[in-house]
């Protein structure tokens, strides 16, 4: 299980690059393999659900910033998604860097520029995204060969799940 | 098979609790969201014993009683049900850590259910359900 390291934590440094890995992906032509090919199966689910989980800290934050939502639900919705988000750096090998190697040398970019979380989400857009998220997650679970991230992955899902259903009653 | 066996007795203690729910309430809509929940755990009890005979296994048996609440008002039911659907998660948070991949795909679906219906009955949100937080 990996931690924090002089002062500098995994979530930030992900933050600073995860959301760069797609535009990378995208940039190229079809499908970018950009996960090199000693990565072990786990440790490409756990990267992906990083990905995806900084991607929505950031539209959680720009709900909030935009103000027109649940503000108290939306905090506590982004506190959970911000738990889940530390849970799956620890859930990292401890000789795993933070970030994904870059196989083209780009600059990463970060989730907070990508101008496809730019826009405000509506708390139905939040709802239809956890709702979407949770769908994916027993498959993810049953994905892993680590017993222990299936769990993570299972109970992150409810807790998405949980959240569908709070913002549908919002 | 262990938390296969123990997601099965959470859901025989989940249809005995809400049967006594539907019986013990006063108010219609309480009396009728218990009776419905009881049906849905009886088709997760089948589900669930039906996978144990497929792995060759023995069900467990049902037992006569289970842990009911000494009050009956609205607020004691709620949270007792509350404490079933947790009883229930954290049984299917052990079943997601199966070798399995059926009983995975199972154990994380049922997670998602029970923690959907404990807040239906003004439960709490944790960050990662299952685990014993509270």
């Amino acid at each position: 299980m990996g931690q924090a390291a002089d002062g500098v934590s995994r979530r930030a440094l992900l933050g600073a690059t995860v959301a760069g890995a797609s535009v990378t992906a995208l940039a190229g032509c079809g499908t970018v393999d950009w996960y090199p090919s000693d990565t072990t199966p786990d440790e490409h689910v756990l990267r992906s659900l990083l990905q995806e989980k900084e991607r929505t800290v950031v539209r959680y934050e720009n709900a909030l910033a935009d103000g027109s939502g649940p503000s108290d639900l939306l905090e506590r919705v982004l506190e959970n998604h911000r738990t889940h988000l530390d849970a799956l750096l620890d859930a990292l090998p401890e000789d795993a860097e933070p970030t994904p190697p870059e196989e083209d040398g780009s600059s990463p970019v970060a989730a907070d520029e990508d101008p496809d979380l730019a826009e405000m989400p509506s708390p139905s857009a939040l709802r239809a995204l956890e709702a979407s998220a949770a769908g994916m997650r027993p498959e993810q679970a049953a994905a892993v060969t680590d017993r222990g991230l299936a769990q993570l992955i299972g109970s992150i899902g409810a807790c998405e799940a949980g959240h569908a259903h709070q913002l549908d009653d919002a | 098979m262990s938390a296969l066996a123990e997601a099965l007795r959470a859901e025989n203690a989940a249809v005995y609790a809400y049967e006594f729910v539907a019986g013990a309430a006063v108010d219609d809509d309480r009396s009728e969201h218990g009776l419905a929940l009881a049906s849905e755990h009886k088709v997760t009890r089948a589900e669930l014993r039906q996978a144990i005979l497929d792995r060759e296994g023995s069900p467990p048996a049902v037992e006569p009683t289970y842990p009911l609440p000494s009050g009956r008002d609205g607020e004691t039911l709620d949270d007792f049900a509350v404490g079933v659907e947790n009883t229930c998660a954290h049984a299917a948070l052990w079943l997601t850590a199966a070798d399995d991949t059926d009983l995975r795909l199972t154990g994380a679906r049922l997670l998602q259910q029970a923690t959907v219906r404990a807040l239906e009955w003004g439960g709490e949100l944790d960050a990662l359900p299952g685990h014993e937080t509270r």
